[in-house]
């Protein structure tokens, strides 16, 4: 019989999976639901070592021996400090440990509470991964904890041996009622898809899909044939490819989703849901990644990143593959065997020929639309945060450019400086597309020396856009005071400061004129600044969704 | 020891380096021939640096190396957590001065490894330099080296000048080298260079919410830390700033008038200039051009 503690439960179903058998045990009551759990369950080999100083050199022993990881379990407090000496040790001489140690509720530190002290992280420098698990109240709770355990048995035999640490908070002591274990998602890392035999596993496991969505994030590599390998793994596995402009691979077969996920609500997102998802590249910033987590369970998740880390987004991650995405899409290419049908494919692409654009007026939608159509092949392209980025990749840039943004932490504090530092070493002509508020952020760095391939087009809509689309002035009057922070400034005031020639546009013919300017090769820097009204922008993009909703294309 | 570290990195084939202001006189110091087979770019602000360097980092795809001084290393944060989620090689080097307590431990977060580096031995680290330049995500390296000395405003007439029209009712915030107890008729606050940052945007605040007459002494080249300070809404008419300005530099005529300030630019100043200036009704900013710059 096993605890009903669920971090516990984890823990338990995932050392079985792991084949992580021999446990050296120290007494206590914290660690209680964990040691009899294991001890009534035969897979499990234990020992049992009272002070815990010795008992972790006692596995450290154990461990040589048998050349697999030992784990050890002590109650909370001072008892888990008598761990880090033989853990020292361990970290030196590169031996794979498991120090399991039981603690309280960590709302309850240094609050009259016996036997507590702060365990999170109490080995740092000296374990390869420190994870702590909450006691589980919900399923966000799960996942953390499966996640959490998963990263930290990984890490045991990754790149170097060593010990690790998994800290798990127990409060009422729970019961012994669960006959069988539940078991637990594990995830893998696959670091030798050289082998001739796991490159044979995964391509018969991904034969055996009918619905494979290949989703890639944020990604640019000058010398890659990634976008060839993409072509022939869609055609083979009957895959949908799907890309932004972030991903810098596009092709005729590849599908730009983000044309209808940001729109679609999670009940039609069921209907083209994937039995696979794989990831590649960085970070994608589509909102299906929150759609597809209310799936999360009924499909599998399997990163392709070189850097091998941990990323389970969208709460179904089973295999992690270390390796560059070209070499692994190389790899699954390596059959003659096509997927019967291509029913999956078609049904994306017909939802992406249903797309419709609102009547843009002239608002940022407008700008941006008239301004890809005009963008010079080749050339480079970043893209400030939110509507700059979602209204490009909702047009069409007809000819390849190759596109940046500061997509990882999302901040709209430096687009202006990190273009800057783009377009310093391209030597084509280079495009910013950005808001009032991120280019006031950035201000200083337009003191900078701006050399003559380098374009600004600033959307100067006197307020954060964004959260006029969130909010809106009607549900919200006050919007513009503080959250919005409306202002009144216009920068052809600034422009005397900066080496540019400055152009402005207010209405879509004066736009017209300064666009054609503005993408031509000049012995100068551009700023051109388009005005528009932040809340007519807002409604326009709510109009497009509203155009794009299932139940509006049906009508 | 920046020269052994900017060579080894120059050897295993890094070509772009970033190098904020405050710290561009070490390049001087480096050899010509280091210096030939590399792309400099100086930048001021130290935020704008990093995220600099951040862009030439994924449009070339390399390592870059990013020369920062120490004391403002906090600059680097927004950067460097972007950099760490866009798995970027930005090698950040801080300059820190031998009696400076180096501590980077909030870097944490977004660095893939920080060393300091104390010694002038380099081959101690040699490992974390290797891996800087493989290895996903920015590092690093706190380097001791010995600023030359600060240039301070070395124009302690001006506060002469002010004494003879203020009252012991008055502030001036000024940036230099002065002790603040001086003797003058006002309170002087003095600016130190590493809390030069946000010097308008503190003076701003501080002319909003005070109830006594406050006055801003500083060089215009600080406001390229600071420029998007003016769009604001708390420019009060107490808010009076007084910037000295060599004559090659561009003055911001109208964005300061557009962000109601008074602006007048002159030449020299005199007892009758800084009554006016003092007495305006008006959120005022002066500038005064001086041959020869600021030393």
């Amino acid at each position: 019989m096993y605890t009903n503690l669920i971090n516990v439960q984890i823990i338990i179903s995932l050392l079985k999976q792991y084949n992580i058998k021999h446990l050296v045990l120290s007494p206590g009551t914290r660690n209680a639901p964990l040691v009899h759990s294991i001890e009534t369950d035969p897979f499990f080999t234990c020992y049992s070592i009272v002070d815990e100083r010795s008992a972790a050199y006692f596995a450290l022993g154990l461990s040589e021996a048998i050349g697999e990881p030992v784990g050890f379990s002590c109650t909370s407090s001072t008892a888990a400090c008598n761990y880090l000496p033989a853990i020292q040790e361990a970290y030196e001489r590169k031996i794979p440990l498991i120090a399991l140690t039981a603690d309280r509720d960590w709302r309850r530190l240094y609050q009259m509470e016996d036997q507590m002290i702060d365990q999170v992280n109490m080995y740092t420098g000296y374990v390869k991964k420190s994870v702590n698990l909450p006691i589980v109240k919900d399923s966000d709770d799960v996942w953390f904890c499966e996640r959490s355990v998963n990263e930290a048995l990984l890490e045991l035999e990754r790149a170097e041996t060593g010990p690790i640490q998994i800290n798990f908070q127990v409060s009422n002591m729970g019961d012994y009622s669960v006959q069988e274990l539940p078991k637990y998602r594990k995830i893998n890392r696959i670091r030798n898809i050289d082998s001739l035999e796991i490159e044979e596993y995964y391509r018969s496991e991904l034969k055996a899909k009918s619905k494979i969505l290949v989703i890639c994030g944020q990604h640019y590599s000058a010398a890659s044939n990634l976008k060839e390998q993409l072509e022939i793994f869609s055609d083979k596995y009957n895959a949908v490819v799907s890309y932004d402009y972030f991903s810098n691979i596009q092709s005729d077969r590849f599908l730009k989703t983000v044309l209808v996920t940001e729109a679609m609500d999670s009940r039609e997102l069921e209907e083209y849901l994937p039995d696979l998802v794989i990831t590649i590249g960085l970070h994608v910033w589509s909102f299906i990644k929150y759609k597809l987590q209310r799936y999360a369970g009924k499909f599998e998740h399997w990163s392709v990143s070189p850097n091998g880390e941990i990323k389970d987004g969208l709460k179904s991650l089973t295999n992690i593959f270390e390796c560059e995405p070209e070499i692994f899409f190389q790899k699954m290419n390596n059959t003659n065997s096509v997927t019967d049908g291509i029913g999956y494919y078609d049904l994306w692409k017909k939802r992406i020929d249903t797309v419709k654009y609102p009547d843009f007026g002239f608002t940022n939608f407008y700008i941006i639309s008239e301004f890809t159509k005009r963008i010079p092949k080749d050339s480079l392209l970043h893209l400030s945060i939110l509507n700059a980025v979602r209204l490009t990749n909702f047009n069409t840039i007809p000819e390849p450019v190759i596109t940046f943004g500061n997509l990882g932490a999302d901040g709209i504090d430096g687009a202006l400086s990190t273009f800057l530092g783009q377009s310093s070493v391209h030597e084509k002509l280079s495009f910013l597309v950005i808001g009032d508020l991120s280019f006031m952020y950035d201000l200083n760095a337009t003191l900078m020396n701006l050399r003559s391939n380098q374009r600004i087009l600033l959307i100067n809509n006197f307020a954060g856009a964004e959260f006029h689309t969130n909010f809106g002035l009607e549900k919200m009057p006050t919007l513009n005071q503080h959250i919005a922070a409306s202002h009144s400034t216009r920068f052809a005031d600034w422009v005397e400061m900066m080496n540019v020639d400055y152009l402005s546009a207010r209405n879509p013919q004066e736009l017209d004129v300064a666009l054609t300017q503005f993408v031509k090769p000049d012995n100068r820097p551009i700023l051109l600044e388009v005005f528009t009204d932040a809340d007519t922008d807002a409604k326009t993009l709510k109009a497009f969704y509203a155009l794009n909703r299932r139940q509006e294309n049906q009508a | 020891m920046v020269e052994k570290i900017v060579e080894f990195y120059q050897a295993k084939g890094l070509k772009f380096v970033v190098v904020s202001s405050d710290v561009q006189q070490i390049i001087s110091f480096l050899p010509e021939k280091l210096k030939s087979g590399l792309t400099i770019e100086i930048i001021d602000d130290v935020r704008s640096a990093t995220f600099f360097a951040n862009g030439a980092a994924n449009r070339l795809n390399t390592p870059v190396l990013l020369i920062v001084g120490y004391k403002f290393l906090a600059n680097c944060y927004t950067g460097l957590t972007e950099a760490w989620f866009q798995q970027l090689k930005v090698i950040t080097v801080a300059l820190a001065e031998t009696s400076e307590i180096v501590n980077y431990a909030y870097l944490r977060p977004c660095i893939r490894a920080g060393i300091t580096i104390d010694s002038a031995d380099l081959n101690a680290h040699q490992k974390v330099l290797e891996d800087s330049l493989v290895a996903f995500g920015p590092t690093l390296l706190c380097v001791r080296y010995d600023h030359p000395p600060i240039r301070t405003m070395g124009y302690q007439s001006i506060l002469d000048e002010l004494n003879k029209v203020l009252s012991s009712k008055d502030t001036v915030f000024y940036y230099g080298g002065l002790n603040n107890d001086t003797g003058y008729v006002f309170k002087l606050k003095t600016i130190q260079d590493k809390h030069k940052y946000g010097v308008i945007s503190k003076y701003v605040g501080y002319s909003y919410a005070s109830g006594c007459n406050s006055y801003l002494v500083i060089p215009l080249e600080l406001l390229k830390y600071d420029t998007n300070i003016f769009s604001t809404r708390y420019i009060t008419q107490s808010l009076k700033i007084l910037f000295i300005s060599d004559n090659d530099s561009k003055l911001p005529i109208a964005w300061f008038e557009k962000n109601s300030l008074d602006c007048k630019v002159v030449d020299y100043l005199d007892q009758s200039i800084l009554s006016q200036f003092i007495s305006s009704s008006n959120p005022s900013a002066l500038v005064w051009k001086i041959d020869g710059g600021v030393n």
